[in-house]
């Protein structure tokens, strides 16, 4: 066995390896699987939450392998870097082959490939070669605007020849998939996504990361002004608007209002509705109903404060708010303190003033109102890589059009005389699509019978 | 009875599953005059699908909440199985083969029966929530659709292939009558080429649409990650029959495989939480 190592041979065994199409296949499989993993395991979730699940011994491995996040472990992005590099290479190992017939149109080349198109047609007709080619050309030309014509010893040779560039499509393809590459590198390079929230007239000049939950000064002032929650009538809500201004060295720059699916952008920073709350109120104006006397009072209440139930019948207390309690809106927990000191807390929704009758107590409590105001969540982000990344798919969209929908078409047509008459041999050839070529072809054979009266 | 869009569309049900009767009676028995009846049912059929979805639409802005039929599972799958009915009847015309349509209907057929009979879909028009209201909406469905539909039917001329090649002395009267596996091969890399365009453009789509919504195009949703993975098999698909000049067997076994994939990402993915939620 010789052992070859001289860097030359080396070199070149790598750029082999890349220039395979094999490797090709096997890397797209093994992305496939792999991203499969990643669907299954839930990824980054807190890692308590994986022992719980998988116990201690299979959470080291996974962690070990960075199962729990897999898009971003560095196996994962050396696959796709490994992808990148064999799609360059390959690409680069063809393109001087495909080059050489696009730029150039070289008939003696052209020629010398027909000659070898097995499937030709070949009829007679009763016309001189030159009559013919009169007739023919303007269907020729139809198909082949720019052929090429030339005198051979025994009659006319015309070559056609279409599409030679439609053979780049691929190469636009690939291209355009490296340029999604680069496009997600710069963003996650350059760029940041962070979240926000801001409560109604509040404002922020920082953000929390989302990666590593870091503090992030954005340099300017976000304010939000204003906050707007419509619903359908089903409950279900159809549209949250932020009411936001952007203030830099005291001077406000931009207002304007933020919808879902219509973010804000300053200095390349873009805002995004995300969610919104209620923040907990400081007071609420309860309905206390008394089931004993049929008596209804009305008591303000600021939170976390004991007061006296009518008639003297102990006390109570809000003790808490949460904005949405099981999809069911907002709720106050009620701590009640009865004459015995005997304690019981429950929980009362502020949309629904009848439901705390189901607890069936003495007293009935509802909320009648309270200082509703709410507080924004904006989703922050800054990619600068993204326009990089929308131009990777406008390429990819037109290469593959071309790709796949168009073809290099080739065809001669030799006009040979023969007797009296001539004998017409046509044959054609597309790279892609021949089925559609041939039929096209058929159609050229049939108009050009009808054109010229055939021999026997 | 009152003429509602889900009444008209579970009719449409009824009327796919008489023409996959009439295409798989075309095929066994060989009569044209069954092909013919199969045709004339399938374009009414179609023509009722288009109007069942229109009037959906219609009444969506009657009930003042108005937005295109493709918001839930259940307008999905009526979308899906009119796409697939589309495209086929395309094909049947293109390749004057009525063959096809034995193994291709069924899935439209199965599509509108799951939508209109399964329990646990949602058939009411509902209101969109914020994350739907976009003009990206009907421009990323169709296109995600008109993919999955071409990969169906990419899909059911695998399986024709698969049960032509096995046999190909066409011992058996039923084989005979399927298309030469030549033309077969050809019809089902077309038919995956095309769907391959309308991924790639559902994917894109719903990347740029994602991007105005969340502000990120990719997030490893596992919806998205599902159709990375389609694509990823198409892709392999693709390159083995243009480089390595893969054909026939091999491809069928890989179209086939591919829908599945498709299968996924359409309904298994409800199964894993993630953005994608509207669907389910």
């Amino acid at each position: 066995m010789q052992v070859n190592s001289s860097p030359r041979s080396l070199s070149r065994r790598v750029w082999h390896f890349f220039a395979s199409i094999k490797l090709t296949l096997v890397l797209l499989i093994v992305l496939a699987i792999t991203s499969i993993i990643g669907t299954v395991i839930p990824q980054n979730k807190a890692p308590f939450q994986y022992v719980q699940n998988y116990g201690k011994d299979l959470f080291r491995l996974f962690e070990l392998l960075d199962l729990f996040d897999i898009y971003h472990s560095w196996w994962f992005r050396l696959l796709i870097l490994l992808l990148a590099t064999n799609l360059i290479v390959c690409s680069l190992n063809r393109f001087k082959a495909t080059w050489k017939i696009v730029a150039k149109r070289d008939f003696r080349v052209s020629k010398a490939r027909l000659e070898h198109i097995k499937d030709r047609t070949v009829f007679a007709v009763d016309s001189p070669p030159d009559t013919l080619y009169r007739l023919y050309s303007g269907i020729i030309a139809k198909h082949f605007p720019h052929y090429h014509k030339e005198r051979t010893e025994t009659g006319i040779l015309i070559l056609g020849d279409r599409g030679r560039w439609t053979r780049l499509g691929v190469y636009l393809v690939h291209l355009s998939v490296i340029i999604l590459f680069v496009g997600a590198l710069i963003g996650s390079l350059f760029g940041f996504s962070g979240y926000v929230t801001i409560p109604e007239g509040g404002h922020v000049d920082h953000i929390r990361l989302e990666k590593t939950g870091k503090i992030k000064p954005l340099g300017f002032t976000v304010r939000c002004d204003d906050f707007h929650v419509s619903f359908y009538p089903s409950g279900i809500p159809k549209e949250y608007r932020s009411h936001i201004s952007i203030i830099e060295d005291g001077r406000e720059m931009v207002r304007r209002y933020v919808v879902v699916n219509d973010p804000l952008t300053y200095r390349g920073i873009k805002f995004y509705q995300s969610s919104y709350g209620l923040i907990s109120p400081d007071r609420a104006v309860v309905s206390i109903f008394d089931t004993r006397t049929q008596k209804r009072t009305h008591v303000e209440v600021p939170l976390n404060q004991s007061i006296d139930l009518p008639g003297g019948e102990g006390r109570f207390k809000l003790i808490r708010f949460v904005s949405d309690i099981h999809k069911m809106g907002p709720a106050f927990l009620v701590k009640r303190i009865g004459r015995e000191g005997s304690e019981e807390s429950f929980w009362i929704l502020a949309r629904f003033p009848r439901f705390d009758r189901m607890r069936g107590g003495r007293f009935m409590f509802s909320i009648e109102n309270y200082p509703k105001k709410y507080y924004t969540g904006l989703q922050v982000n800054k990619d600068p890589g993204v326009y990089i990344v929308y131009s990777g798919f406008v390429l990819m969209l037109t290469g593959f059009i071309i790709t796949f929908f168009m073809s290099h078409r080739q065809i001669f047509v030799q006009i040979e005389k023969e007797d009296n008459g001539s004998r017409v041999i046509l044959g054609g050839t597309a790279n892609k699509n021949k089925l559609a070529f041939d039929e096209r072809i058929e159609k050229m054979v049939s108009k050009m019978k009808e054109l010229a009266p055939q021999g026997k | 009875m009152n003429m509602n869009s889900s009444y008209m569309l579970s009719i449409v049900m009824f009327v796919y599953l008489v023409s996959t009767s009439f295409y798989v009676a075309t095929w066994v028995y060989k009569r044209t005059t069954f092909g013919m009846v199969a045709r004339i049912i399938t374009i009414t059929g179609f023509a009722c699908h288009s109007i069942g979805m229109i009037m959906r639409w219609v009444e969506s802005y009657q009930m003042g909440i108005g937005h295109a039929p493709l918001s839930n599972l259940y307008e999905s799958l009526v979308f899906f199985s009119w796409t697939i009915i589309l495209i086929y009847l395309i094909i049947e015309f293109r390749y004057k083969n009525q063959i096809v349509g034995a193994f291709v209907t069924p899935f439209a057929f199965l599509a509108m029966a799951y939508a209109s009979l399964s329990p646990n879909i949602e058939t009411r028009i509902q209101p969109l929530v914020p994350a739907l209201r976009s003009n990206w909406l009907i421009a990323h469905v169709t296109t995600c659709f008109l993919g999955y539909a071409s990969f169906a039917i990419a899909c059911g001329l695998g399986i024709i292939y698969l049960m032509k090649s096995n046999n190909p002395e066409g011992r058996s009267n039923l084989i005979t009558g399927l298309p030469r596996t030549k033309i077969l091969d050809i019809m089902m890399y077309n038919t995956v080429v095309f769907g391959f365009l309308f991924l790639t453009a559902g994917i894109i789509t719903g990347a740029v649409w994602a991007n105005s919504a969340w502000g990120s195009y990719w997030s490893w949703d596992p919806k998205e990650t599902w159709s990375l993975i389609t694509w990823l098999v198409y892709a392999v698909l693709i390159h083995a029959r243009m480089v390595r000049g893969w054909e026939g067997t091999r491809i069928a076994y890989l179209s086939i495989m591919g829908f599945v994939a498709v299968l996924f990402t359409y309904f298994g993915v409800n199964y894993i939480p993630g953005l994608h939620s509207y669907g389910q």
